[in-house]
Formats: C-alpha cells, structure tokens, sequence
C-alpha cells in the first residue's frame, strides 16, 4: 500500500490529526462535539431543513459565535471515551470534512490512553471497520509512541524502547512505565495535576489580586498567559526575592481587548508566572487533597517496578504532552529526582557493610523539539515503517474474527 | 453537512497559517509534508532549498496527468495559475507552484482567496474535460452531427466516469464499487430519493441503477463490471436551464458527488448506531428494575406481570422515571 496513513490521537483535551511522515500533525482541535440536541425541539418536530442528527459541529467551531446553539459535549472524560455515539460523529466530521479523504483508501493508526479497558479498543474497532470500511486499523500505546518520537533527537545507541514517561496534557497526566516496548501494567501512576489546574490556578491567582480580568474571559486569558509567561524556577524563595529586588525586570503586562465590549485592558503579571508551574511540584498549592510532588510519584512509580529495568527506566526519563513544554521543566525534574536518588545511595552507603557500595543512579530527563504532539510525532514515525502494515488489524481478519481480535496486542500475534 | 469537496482542506489550513505567520511574526519554517488527494493523487509542500524558506513550493504527483494531455491539461493549470507556475518541477512530481511569501498580498481576504484557489487544484485538473464536453454539446446543438464521443477516467480509486455529449445534454455516468453489501442498500435507497427528487425542472437529472448497467452504457455497447457491490448512477446534464453556471456546477458534481455519497452513506450508519445505543439503553434501564418481592414468604413466584398502565408503586404519571406503555416486572 502505497498510500499514506492517517494518524489520529485523541486526548483528553485536544485531538491531533494528521498523515504519516509529516513532522506536524495537519489539524490540532479540541475533542468537542457540538450538536443541536434541543429535546423540545424533537418533540414538536424539525423545524430546520436539516435533521438534527446531521447538523453537526466539531472542534474549534464550537466555540465560535455561529455555534452558540449548538451544546458542547466532551466525549473523552480522564483519557478514555465515555460517549461513543459522540465519538462516533467527532470521527466522522475529523475523517471527511477535515482530512478530505476517503477512509477506504488509507490506513489508520490511532491512539489510545494507558489503563485503557480492552472493550473500549473493540468499539474503536468496531467503529473504524464498520461505520468507515478501513482496510486496515493499529491501536498503539501512547507511551510507547512518545518513546518512539524522542529518537531522532538521541544518538543511535542511546535509542531504546525502556524509559519512562511523563505524559502531561491537558486533562490528567500519567507516569507510565515501559520496559522493552511493553507497559509495566501495574506500575502506571496517574496524578490529577495537568494543563487545567495550572490554567485555573492563574485564575485564582489573577482574581485574588482583583485585576481587570473580563469575567467571560477570564480562561482565555489565563491559558495565553501560561503558554507565553510561564517558566519553572528552581527555589520559589529566590524567585521571591528577585522579583521584589527587580520587578521591572521580571513583571510583565499582558494587553488584551474585551470580546464583547472591544475595549482594551491590560493586566500586571507577577507571581504567577513561576507560581502557577510550581502546581506540579507542591500540588497542595491548589488541590487539597493531593500533596505529592512530581518527582515523587515519578520516584515511586520506578521503585514498584522489576528490579531489572529500574536503573534503564532512570536513565531514560522521556517528557511528551503539551503542559510539560514550560522552560526548564525538564531540568527541574531531573534535579528533583537526583536528590532523592542520591539520598537513598547515602542512606544505603552509610549502612553498607565494608567494600561494598553501590553504583549511584544515573537520572536523565529527555526533553526534545517534538514534545508538545511527542505521541502524534511517534505515530507518523512508526506509520511508515514495514512492520507497521505488517502488524496492523486488516479488515478481512476483522470480518473472519470478530471485534475481539482489537483486544489483542498485535505482537502477540506470533504465537 | 458538507457539499463541495473540491477544496483539499489539510492544504487550505497549511497555507492560510504558513501565510499568516509569515506576514504577523514574520516567521518562516522548514516545510515538507506530504498530503495525499481523493483519487489517489498526492501533494508536497516543501522549500527549494534549506536557505530559501520564503518561497513555497506545492508539487502535484497525479496519476491522470498523462492521459489528461490529450485535453489540453497543462496549458491550463499554467494559465489558471499564472503568476505561480514554478520553471522546474520538483523530482518525482509533475506540476509545481511556486508562492513566494515575501510577495504577499497583505489583506487576509487576499491571501486566504489565494490559497483558496490552490487548494482547488484538483478541481483545475478536471477542468479541461469538462470544457471540452460542453463545447461538443454546444458545437452538435449549432451544428448537429453528433458523432461517437465517450471516454473513461478513473475519478477516483473505487469509481470510475464516462462522459459523453449529445446535442442537448452532457451525461456522466460514474460507477462505484462499495466495500460491503450494507453501503450498496444505503446507496440504492440515497439513489431512489435523488431519481424522485430531481425527475422535473432541475438542471441535473439523478438516476441510479444498480445488478445492471444502465441504458447509456448499453446503449454503447461498453462492457463493464456487474457485481453485486458495483452501483451506477447516472447523471445528466442539461445546460438550456442555465448556461453560465452549468460548467461550473458540473465540474464541482463530479469532483464531489463520489465522496459526498460516501459520506452521508456513513452518516446514516452513525445515526443509526446512536439511535440503537439510546433505544437498547431505554430498553435495559425498564428491565433492570425488574424487584424481587423477599417480603412474601409464600413459595410463589416472586415476579409477577402487571397489566398495561398500571404504574409501578412510587412513580406518578409524568415524572422523568415514566414510561407508560411499558409491562412491567414487578
């Protein structure tokens, strides 16, 4: 098959689209659906000339004036599908209005989130067989993707398929642990940190100082501010006082015009440009039931693992989704996770009997061009490869078998 | 719901925001994807060179191209896209554009029509065909004499057109091979709507035909394939309603009507299945109340089958849990 492969990942927040071998994925929208579902409106009987059922919107349409009857739904909750009739539609407007293909001609590769139960893979299968026709179909891990991406950007011996990643977006964040292509299941840990809070804290942050926010606007805002102004500091304290040292250095105005009034307004911004970040490492700041820093969880996770892959899943710490792109995040978890390593070696040094001490462990955060679409990036590598076509479900397989061949991994295939 | 597919819309939204950028943060990148086409055909949009990033260059690989000489195919896109016709093709491909950024018209309108009118490049390349059949159209409607004039294109992978014209109507015939037997039903029943609804007065005459070919083609004596996940469907056009715009009705129908087809026959499935999945699930939730009765130590049977309208103990008519009508296990 000559033809490309239609990549699509679908996240929590946004889906990326797109064709293998590209370095980009074509569209990136958010994963909405909105539809005209006014049940009073069924009741008495259509009353546009289109049926309700077909006059759909997705993406960022739904968010634009023209779509305000139109009710927004959200059909991936935590990662994972919850409303496959929405999902469904979403597919079918991204496939046909979007990526102006017929889906019978091209194969696809699609995601799906760790801890993902095996039905939720037989309906993606069933939908993309039955309702499209696709020849063929490969469900891939995102973790083992985001792998995948930072390979053009490591040396060839550095490469490996055992490392562990932080996949932070814009719903929930996961540290998942993969050992030589394989999920270590048991070991995932997922965290209720992610892109939302850090935006919602800047709301906070921003309202508690009574600044001149428009109300409807006040997300908007927030989330352009965190994507331009925000950086992780290494000790808040210090930034404390290089802030009160030299603010004209460090604070900055953000200028914005009110949608609705169009009148401009400008807003001071101090504090919450490394404050907001920090969300990741003292959780407590703004979730009162959760007070576990990154590094720990990250330091947990690999301590639940086999002994054997431990010291390969230090070594290879591979950073992917968008909320992880905060200058210098990288290194501040690569310092974070040293200091407990590094305390754990003395503990265990100053208890060791004579002669023997043990080799201090390596901690190296990977953090490369490609993170913020690292899952997108690792599926448009993977999908020109030969053993991409090789492994994929094809459709006659699926006709024989059934849909409970999408539960099966396909390199178990082998046996 | 959407009509016109001869705008490739991965290439519209690359070239708005290459084009945007360029002109708000003055901001150039290195550019090389690859964007395949409906029919088959791909696309490349790349930079000539790693230190020339201001210029674009969008090559067409088309597997018609050759046959499409016959109709005049490059002299048109040449004029079509005069301006922006590049002097040497890229390697591998067959036509190039060439856009370069710093020569941009500034107005956002401007450069969005601009890229507009590249994106319907597919649309270009069928142009010729089209032309040539309506003017025979118009030279036998004048003249008369009309003579033996078909051909056959692959419009797309799974659908194939032949065109001819007559004295007083261009007809298009396309067949289109479905992948399983459930998008044959929901094309026959799409087709039958189409032959209804457009019998009188429109411009485009609908018909479908399916297990046989239709009269145009037995009439030629063309021998093509008849399975059962083969459809036909036939299209006439007759200009005397409107001369002007026929050509370009025309030309967007036979770019589109395959994948529109495709389309909607989808969108019934997915309507369908959302349809299933609410009524199976008002079906499971009236089941799963079906309450053992412990309190009543007789030995009967514990469940009991309560006639019609009789409401189930705590639920007055009208209240969200009501579904009067239904039996009840009790």
């Amino acid at each position: 098959m000559n033809t490309q492969a239609c990549v699509i990942d679908i996240g929590t927040g946004y889906t990326k689209l797109g064709f293998s071998g590209n370095s980009e994925p074509q569209f990136i929208m958010p994963t909405t659906v909105g539809m005209k579902y006014d049940p009073e409106q069924v009741l008495r009987g259509p009353s546009s000339n289109v049926d309700p059922d077909l006059d759909v919107v997705i993406g960022d349409k739904c968010f634009t004036t023209s779509a305000a009857n139109y009710t927004v739904k959200y059909p991936v909750q935590q990662g994972c599908v919850d409303n496959w009739s929405s999902m469904e539609t979403f597919l079918h407007s991204s496939i046909y209005e979007y990526m102006n293909i017929r889906p019978g001609d091209h194969f696809f590769l699609m995601t799906e989130p760790p801890l993902n139960p095996p039905e939720n893979r037989e309906y993606l299968g069933e939908i993309m067989f039955e309702t499209f026709n696709i020849p063929g179909l490969y469900i891939a891990v995102q973790a083992v993707l985001a792998l995948a991406a930072s390979w053009p950007y490591r040396k060839s011996e550095e490469r490996s398929l055992t490392g562990m990643v932080l996949d932070s977006g814009d719903g929930l964040t996961h540290a998942v642990p993969v050992a030589e292509g394989f999920v270590i299941g048991s070991c995932i840990k997922q965290i209720p940190v992610a892109g939302r809070n850090v935006t919602r804290y800047i709301q906070t942050l921003l309202r508690e100082r009574d600044e001149p926010v428009p109300p409807e606007m006040s997300s908007e805002v927030a989330k352009e501010i965190k994507e331009k102004y925000c950086y992780v500091c290494p000790d808040i304290t210090k930034e404390f006082d290089k802030y009160s040292a030299s603010p004209e250095k460090w604070l900055k105005v953000y200028n914005g015009i009110n949608n609705i009034t169009q009148k401009p307004f400008s807003i001071d911004i101090g504090f919450e440009r490394f404050m907001a970040p920090e969300v990741y490492f003292r959780p407590g700041i703004e979730n009162s039931q959760f007070d576990t820093s990154l590094a720990n969880v990250i330091d947990d996770a690999i301590q639940a693992c086999p002994i054997d892959v431990k010291r390969d899943l230090y070594s290879n710490i591979v950073l992917s989704g968008g909320s992880t792109m905060f200058k210098d995040f990288g290194r501040r978890l690569q310092r974070d996770i040293k200091r407990i390593t590094d305390n754990r070696h003395s503990y265990f040094t100053r208890q060791a009997t004579e002669g023997f001490v043990p080799k201090p462990t390596e901690v190296v955060v990977c953090s490369h061009k490609m993170q913020r679409y690292a899952v997108w990036f690792g599926g448009s590598i993977y999908a020109t490869t030969e053993s991409f076509y090789r492994e994929s479900i094809k459709r006659e397989d699926y006709l024989e078998r059934g849909a409970s061949i999408c539960r099966q991994s396909p390199i178990f295939n082998a046996f | 719901m959407k009509f016109d597919y001869s705008r490739n819309e991965p290439l519209f939204a690359l070239l708005t925001t290459r084009f945007r950028l360029y002109l708000t943060e003055e901001r150039v990148d290195k550019l090389f994807y690859d964007i395949p086409m409906l029919g088959g055909d791909t696309l490349l949009v790349s930079n000539p060179t790693k230190d020339h990033k201001t210029i674009i260059l969008v090559s067409l690989k088309a597997i018609y191209f050759d046959k499409l000489q016959n109709f005049g195919l490059l002299k048109h896109l040449q004029t079509v896209y005069s301006g922006y016709v590049s002097k040497e093709v890229v390697d591998g491909y067959v036509f190039t554009l060439e856009i370069d950024l710093t020569k941009l018209p500034k107005d956002p309108k401007e450069y969005e029509a601009l890229a507009d009118h590249i994106a319907r490049i597919r649309k270009e390349c069928f142009a010729p065909i089209i032309n040539h059949y309506f003017d025979l159209q118009v030279k036998y409607e004048k003249e008369g004499g009309e003579a033996e004039n078909y051909a056959i294109f692959d419009v797309m992978k799974n659908s194939k057109m032949i065109i001819d014209a007559k004295a007083d109507r261009v007809t298009m015939v396309f067949a289109m091979t479905f992948d399983n037997e459930l998008d044959v039903v929901l094309a026959k029943l799409f087709l039958d709507e189409f032959t209804r609804q457009t019998v009188t007065g429109s411009t485009f005459r609908v018909r479908g035909c399916f297990k046989e070919l239709p009269d145009e083609l037995k009439e030629k004596k063309i021998t093509m394939e008849i399975s059962n996940n083969v459809g036909y469907f036939v299209v006439v056009c007759r200009p005397r309603h409107n001369r002007e715009s026929a050509r370009g009705l025309a030309l967007d129908l036979l770019l589109s009507i395959t994948e529109f087809m495709c389309s909607h026959i989808d969108l019934i499935k997915v309507k369908t299945h959302r349809a299933w999945r609410q009524t199976v699930g008002k079906f499971v939730k009236s089941v799963a109340r079906a309450r053992p009765n412990f309190a009543d130590d007789s030995g009967e049977s514990s469940f009991s089958v309560k006639p019609m309208f009789n409401f189930a103990p705590g639920v007055k008519f009208g209240e969200e849990d009501d579904d009067s009508g239904a039996v009840y296990l009790q």
